[in-house]
This record gives C-alpha cells, structure tokens and sequence, in this order.
C-alpha cells in the first residue's frame, strides 16, 4: 500500500460522479420548461459552487454574487443545452470563466487604487494583541498558518489556482478539469505539477515541519 | 520510470485517481528512490496543508437573492423562443445581409438624377466661357462703361 493513500475523512468532497447521474434529465426538463429541476440543480450545486468561488476570489459576498450568476447564465443558456455535454463540466466552466474575469477585474481596479490604499494603510491603528495565555497562542499560530495557505494559494496564476481547487476540493478528473479550464489534458498535467511544486516551495515552513514528523514517525 | 514522470504523476496519485497499474510502478519507484520518496512526502503535507484552506456555505438569503434576480430576467419573446439559437442568429445575420445588399444595389432615380445632370450642364457652360481667356475684350467692353455709376467710381478713388 502507497504511504501517500490519503483518507480523506477529513475533507468535505463533492463527489460529482455520485450525483450527476441525474443531472442530464434534470437538465433536459429546465430546458423543457420544469421549474422543479432547476430547484433540483441549484439545491444540488450552490454549496459547492459558492465554496469553489470563495476559494477561488476569497470574498463571500462575491462568491455568492458570482454563483448566482452562474446559475442565471444556465437557465439562460438552458434551450441551448445539449445531452451530450456533462453538467457539472458546463457549470464549472461557467463558474472559472466568471471567476477569472471577476479577479482581472479585481487587479484592476486594486492598481488603481493602491496609491490610495497606502495612504489609508498609514491612518489605520496598529492590531492590539491581548495576551490571554497559551489559548490566545495556539489561536494566533493557527492563524498564521492559515493565512501562509491562503497567500499561498491567491499566489498561484488564477489558471493553476482554479486547476488546484477543483482537483483538491471536489474530486474532479483530470479529463473533467481540461475541459473545464479548455486546455489538453497533458496541459493540465504540467499547470497541476507547476502549482503544486510552487505550493511545495512557499508552504515550505509547514513542509518542513510535516515531513520531519512523519519522519520521526517511521524511525524505530 | 523516471524521477521527473514519478514527480509529475504525484497530483494523480495524491488525489486517488492512479490507476492500479500505475500506482504498482510509482510505488516501487518510490521504495527505491530516497530523492523521490523525499518529494512524495513534502507534497503530501502541501496536499494535507490545503485541507486547512476553508469553504463557504451559502448564506440565508442566497435563494431569495437568486429568485430575486431569476425573476427581474427580460421575458423572451415566445415566438423567438421557439427557436433555437443558431436559428436566430441565421435569421438576423440574413436580415443585416439583406438591407446591406438593398443598400448597395438600389437604383439611382428622382433627385440624384437631376441633380447629376444640372451638374453636366454647369460645367458645360463654364467650359464654353472663351471670353474670359482675354482681359482686353473684358476692359474694353463698351456696355460696362454704360452701366449706372460707372463714371462715379474713378472720382470716388481721387
């Protein structure tokens, strides 16, 4: 057994493959006019939709803005929807494509305002940190540790970024991702390596610690 | 296989989509390979680390957000409705080609007519002018003299 068979217990995966079975009936009855399957699709996809545009331009209220005009542009599109094509596939490409227009925008209206941003920087008082003992230390550490993931991840160009989450988080295939991102699969492969070397490297801190741990655990 | 392959396949390995096959010849290259056996366990703890990165569920008012804004959609006209997209766009592509082609083909009639032939007759006329060609006939032109005030003019000039 490979030491690197992961459980994933912890993780909260969305496994498409399990619930899109039905998916194209659902959507062949939207495209027929049944409101129902469109509630079907929404109750379905907005979890893991809103968590994959979090993720992808960490801001809730955009995410969810974002999500919604994912589904919109479905129901818009719903009599040009054909059976061949994979829901999910569709949907995500939707939401990348909307996800990544949203964060040029983003750069673009932060570029902007960066002069002003610096000035604003200057007036804002200095974080007070109570010291309440240990607990208020672990709290402070974790912190740190998750934001070092979190600039580590909105580090990544947003393609590898959105490469990265749908293949961590909802159990994608490597086929499903290509289409979803419109690149070859050979591409993916070489955009997924990439970002995870690049991952490796700034989340050395915690590498380094992670793996001295499992090394200390197969010394005898 | 290859140090550089093993490493570039770790994502499908991490993720659990390695075919058995594969999985049998990462493995063995793993066990026999420190530098790669090193690597595999460095982006196990990245792959790890990501569990820490947290989603979001939808708040409350997502539906009622959502309904909102499915509702404020421009109804589409029903006839259009019973086409499909490339349908319609056809149509309105060969209505453009259409007003396009009566523009260009249409006949030259009325006014623009008239007002092409007033224009060969003008300059007709102005081509026939020969007697401007010598000032002298122009100078000595006894009926300019004869005009009301002619004579005033030169006194005027003193």
């Amino acid at each position: 057994m490979s030491e690197l068979q992961l459980s994933t217990a912890a993780q909260v995966l969305y496994n498409f493959n399990v619930i899109s079975g039905t998916d194209v009936e659902l959507m062949l009855g939207v495209k027929a006019g049944d409101e129902a399957c469109f509630e079907r699709l929404l109750a379905k996809y907005r979890s893991p939709l809103v968590s994959f545009l979090y993720r992808m331009v960490r801001d809730r209220a955009t995410a969810e803005d974002l999500a919604q005009e994912t589904f919109l542009r479905v129901f818009r599109a719903r009599k040009s929807y054909a059976a061949g094509a994979k829901f999910t596939t569709w949907l995500f490409r939707i939401a990348t494509n909307l996800a990544l227009n949203s964060l040029r925008d983003g750069r673009r209206r932060k570029t902007e305002l960066s002069l002003d941003d610096t000035e604003a920087a200057e007036d804002r008082p200095a974080l007070e940190v109570v010291d309440r003992g240990p607990a208020i230390e672990q709290r402070l550490i974790d912190q740190a540790r998750a934001r070092l993931i979190w600039a580590a991840v909105q580090a990544l160009p947003e393609k590898q970024r959105a490469a990265v989450l749908l293949h961590k988080f909802h159990d994608v295939g490597y086929d499903e991702i290509a289409r979803v991102l419109g690149c070859s699969q050979s591409a993916l492969k070489s955009l997924l390596f990439r970002a995870y070397e690049t991952l490796r490297v700034r989340l050395a801190p915690l590498v380094a610690a992670g793996t001295a741990g499992a090394g200390e655990g197969k010394q005898p | 296989m290859k140090c550089e392959q093993v490493r570039n396949a770790l994502p499908i390995l991490l993720a659990g989509r390695a075919s058995r096959e594969e999985r049998g010849r990462l493995d063995a290259h793993l066990a026999s390979c420190a530098g790669c056996a090193r690597h595999a366990d460095q982006m196990r703890s990245v792959w790890l680390a990501l569990d820490e990165l947290p989603g979001t569920e939808p708040s409350a008012g997502f539906d009622a957000r959502f309904r909102a804004r499915l509702a404020a959609q421009p109804a589409r006209s029903p006839l259009l409705a019973w086409f499909p997209m490339p349908v319609r766009l056809a149509a309105a592509a060969l209505v453009v080609a259409v007003i396009a082609a009566w523009f260009s083909l249409r006949p030259i009639t009325g006014k623009r007519v008239a007002t092409r032939a007033q224009a060969q007759d003008d300059f007709a006329v102005v081509k026939n002018l020969t007697v401007l060609e010598n000032y002298d006939v122009i100078s000595n032109f006894d009926a300019l003299s004869a005009l009301p005030g002619a004579e005033a003019a030169p006194r005027r000039m003193e």
